[in-house]
């Protein structure tokens, strides 16, 4: 069976055959070795991205703080000018009670930040929340 | 749109203050984050072109092997 298949071939530069052989090879392990390169710095990098999204949520809840530290001022149309000295009293009334709703809403919103920590999928959800939120407050201005 | 000056009474001054000295803290440290994920990137990068260039010269090499085994194609 073996001799029916064997075939006699002629090398002309058998060195150079060789050679090709082995530098292949050799060329392969360099292969491998970049890729364990590139699975540590991969490592790195998502320690690095989970960083990040650490540092980005400190961002965001320090943005909460300041949203609540800063008063809620209504801003007014021009032409209700008549109606806004009437409409001062009130308005001080809506600071306190808006600051208290932006103060409840961040504490809200810590609650829920640390629920989600369990579960992965859930922030997304509440990511998507958030810009929902932001997205009508800045369409209301 | 409104377009007048607003004067609004701040009564924690200080704090907020503080508060937006830390913001602009974090998003220095999430910058320099940020500059470190971008040279990893690079890195990665590098490293997959060296792959790319071992892989066409292992191709160069069987491609040579293969014609000497088979002169007759």
């Amino acid at each position: 069976m073996a001799s029916e298949d064997s075939l006699f071939i002629r090398i002309d530069d058998p060195v150079e055959f060789r050679k090709s052989l082995l530098e292949s090879s050799r060329n392969i392990v360099h292969g491998l070795q970049a890729y364990e390169r590139i699975k540590v710095l991969r490592v790195q990098k998502l320690e690095m991205m989970a960083q990040l999204r650490d540092v980005m949520k400190d961002v965001s809840s320090l943005s909460n703080r300041l949203n609540g530290q800063l008063p809620a001022v209504e801003i007014k149309q021009p032409e209700k000018r008549a109606a806004e000295k009437k409409a001062v009293k009130p308005a001080k009334k809506e600071q306190e009670v808006k600051k208290k709703e932006t103060t409840k809403a961040a504490d809200v919103a810590k609650k829920e930040g640390a629920a989600s920590k369990s579960s992965g999928k859930d922030d997304l959800a509440d990511l998507e929340k958030q810009l929902k939120m932001i997205e009508q407050k800045l369409s209301s201005l | 749109m409104n377009e007048r000056p607003l004067f609004i009474k701040i009564d924690q001054y200080d704090d907020i203050k503080d508060t937006v000295k830390l913001i602009r803290a974090k998003i220095g440290e999430a910058r320099t984050i940020l500059d470190k994920i971008g040279q990893l990137r690079h890195e990665e990068e590098a490293e997959l072109e060296i792959w790319r260039q071992e892989l066409d010269d292992v191709d160069k090499k069987v491609g040579f092997i293969n014609e000497t085994l088979s002169p007759s194609e």
